[in-house]
């Protein structure tokens, strides 16, 4: 409505030649961030990241510390850039493509290698969004006395209402700050009085231990960190947002800024189960056992603050868990999607999502220990985050896809890194199993 | 084939009784779906006998747009009308930077034609451009040619294919701003086979800033 697009040029493209970079360069111009900018990005972030670290993050690094001490501090270190290259990548989908992932990927390489894709991912999800609900329940459970199974219920009928009828994004504020409750960790990380000279050398030096609770833990760590869902979500953001690709610095300095923050928190959480627990050789099986990192803290009220940040992890995590199930599934076959369309205007989409609740409900009701459903939902993120960063990879570096903003060198490098990073811990985790079997 | 010109929405002075039936539907309460062109965003709501609309719309020309449109109601009902409409916020996005095209393949020839007069009514559109290819068309029409540019040597095969396959085409540029409406369009609301969206390109520079052997090279 503000500008008239002129007639197509009769000027033939260069050929052979590289690309001419301009809309990159135009864009650049456009994306000249002044520190005030910088400011406005930092802070938001830095709440989104905290908000990365869902029940299952928290649940899975606990046992991490719990199970291996801090001889995995360094996947933390190395999954951080890997981490951000990927939302990056996933973000750019969005914000040049306009499109979410699931329809890119069976827009450019067909339905088959989509559905393939998407089936993971849901599987994936379902599982992680039935052990969050039970983890909600268990904590609830903890502070009130009362048996856990009769929460499942009332809370995911609070999921439901809140995912198909409630203004997330607007919840979605408030619920952040009691995340924050998360950043106690850091504090109870100091007040435990760690051997900071063996967390910071396993920080920067890899430790390998060729067991099975080692493996298992690494490849849970990395799928926890990299995890195939906030793919989906983060290109279905920049859709649900309109941020197209005059916004991608301040995208990229979003994402950047969270999963630091995220990953920072996890070293402390790491950091705060190992001393308190993997030190005294307690490990974790029940939420009262995860709370007890907090108690140098908060002493007895560990297992409320505990509590309080799960449930907010949780009622920020669930929705989006059966919302990025919902759109993978529409993506695929080409529905009406999106959290702003009403449920009359995208009944498929909506009807996902309320299944994906159910099925979650049905597994959280199942009886399965929610510390162990929480860790090996996770583990199968890890299993099935290389085949999507491949995806993703061969999207963001197809010059027919994104034009000038293709992936550079650096970029790509980063990118088969972390395929490589998985793909190495999943044979390693499959070959240790296989052959010493499966943790007691 | 046919190629469309460049249509801004208010050179249809049609578009507002285009939409009356929807109007009258909403009034009724009986609307089954969104807005014709501005779907959930925008809702109207009967209290007390007054036909108030709430929702947002992309910008001032759009809400006057809908103001024709209720006046065109009136006209016919005599009903009071309130228009809460607000305007949304600027996205940070500059238009006339950079734009963007869409090909979006349908079934046949009619289909593609049907959704081609349903986006001349659309504001999206608005100074964007539509091309409508069938598979009728010569190899050496001077129409055709002129698509091809549009959409590059490393889409043509894409084109090439759709149209050998018997479908029709609509190849549809508009600013980057517009892309993610456009793209929703083609894609959710009228169910293309396929919507390709081109990488953005500098605003009238014509062609994408891909070459065809580089893009070879990328993969």
């Amino acid at each position: 409505m503000s500008t008239t697009l002129p007639p197509p040029s009769t000027e033939q493209p260069a050929q052979g030649g590289n690309p001419s970079g301009d809309a990159q360069r135009a864009v650049d111009v456009q994306q000249r961030l002044k520190l005030r900018d910088v400011l406005k990005v930092v802070g938001p972030g830095i709440i989104t990241g905290g908000a990365d670290n869902d029940p299952a993050g928290v649940t899975t690094y606990s046992v991490v510390g719990a199970q291996n001490g801090f001889s995995q501090n360094w996947l933390l270190l190395l999954s951080t850039p890997l981490l951000i290259v990927i939302q990056q990548m996933s973000a750019k989908i969005g914000n040049v493509t306009k499109t979410d992932l699931a329809t890119a990927i069976r827009t450019h390489y067909g339905v088959k290698v989509a559905a393939v894709a998407v089936l993971a991912t849901v599987i994936a999800n379902v599982l992680t969004l039935g052990a969050d609900l039970e983890m909600m329940a268990a904590v609830t459970g903890l502070v009130t006395g009362l048996n856990f199974v009769y929460f499942i219920v009332p809370f995911s009928a609070i999921m439901a209402y809140v995912t198909i009828f409630a203004d997330h994004r607007a919840l979605s504020k408030f619920l952040l700050w009691l995340v924050a409750v998360f950043a106690a960790y850091i504090v109870a990380a100091f007040l435990a009085r760690p051997n900071w000279a063996d967390a910071l050398t396993n920080l920067v030096i890899p430790h390998l231990d060729p067991s099975p609770d080692y493996f298992l833990g690494a490849v849970g760590l990395l799928g926890t960190t990299i995890t195939p869902y906030l793919f989906f979500w983060q290109t279905s953001g920049e859709i649900e947002e309109q941020r197209g690709v005059q916004q991608i610095t301040r995208t990229n300095l979003d994402v950047a800024v969270g999963m630091i923050w995220s990953n920072v928190t996890a070293f402390f959480i790491i950091v705060a189960t190992g001393t308190v627990l993997f030190a005294h050789h307690s490990s974790i099986k029940t939420a009262a056992d995860a709370a007890k990192a907090l108690e140098p803290f908060a002493g007895t009220f560990a297992k409320y603050l505990f509590a309080v940040g799960i449930i907010g992890a949780g009622l920020l995590a669930v929705p989006v868990l059966a919302a990025s199930t919902a759109y993978c599934i529409s993506g695929l076959a080409g529905w009406r999607r999106g959290l702003t369309r009403e449920a009359r205007n995208a009944p498929q989409f909506y009807l996902v999502l309320g299944v994906a609740l159910l099925v979650g409900i049905q597994f959280a009701v199942s009886g399965v220990d929610p510390i162990k459903a929480l860790f090996y939902s996770q583990v199968l993120d890890g299993v099935i985050a290389p085949v999507l960063v491949v995806l993703l990879l061969l999207l963001t570096s197809s010059r027919k896809v994104m034009g000038d903003f293709v992936n550079n060198r650096a970029i790509k490098v980063i990118g088969w890194l972390a395929v490589a990073v998985l793909v190495v811990a999943d044979v390693a985790m499959f070959s240790t199993v296989i052959t010493k079997g499966l943790p007691g | 084939m046919v190629t469309e010109p460049d249509h801004p929405i208010a050179a249809n002075a049609d578009a507002p009784e285009q939409h009356l039936s929807w109007w009258l539907s909403a009034l009724q309460g009986q609307a089954q779906a969104g807005h014709p062109v501005y779907g959930e965003t925008l809702h109207a709501e009967l209290q007390d006998e007054t036909l108030v609309m709430t929702g947002t719309v992309p910008s001032e020309d759009c809400r006057h747009a809908v103001q024709a449109e209720l006046r065109t109601l009136q006209a016919h009902t005599d009903i009071p009308v309130r228009n809460e409409l607000t305007v949304a916020e600027p996205t940070g996005e500059e238009p006339g930077v950079l734009q963007q095209t869409l090909v979006a393949t349908y079934e046949n020839a009619t289909q593609a034609k049907v959704v081609a007069e349903q986006l001349r009514a659309n504001p999206v559109l608005d100074s964007g451009r539509l091309q409508l290819l069938t598979p009728d068309s010569s190899i050496g029409d001077g129409d055709r040619t002129e698509a091809f540019r549009t959409v590059t040597e490393t889409y043509r095969a894409d084109l090439d294919r759709a149209l050998e396959e018997g479908h029709a085409v609509l190849v549809v540029t508009v600013d980057e701003t517009r892309t993610f409406e456009m793209r929703q369009l083609l894609d959710e609301e009228t169910r293309s086979l396929q919507t390709l969206v081109l990488p953005p390109r500098v605003a009238g520079s014509g062609t994408n800033a891909v070459a065809p052997d580089t893009a070879e090279r990328a993969r």
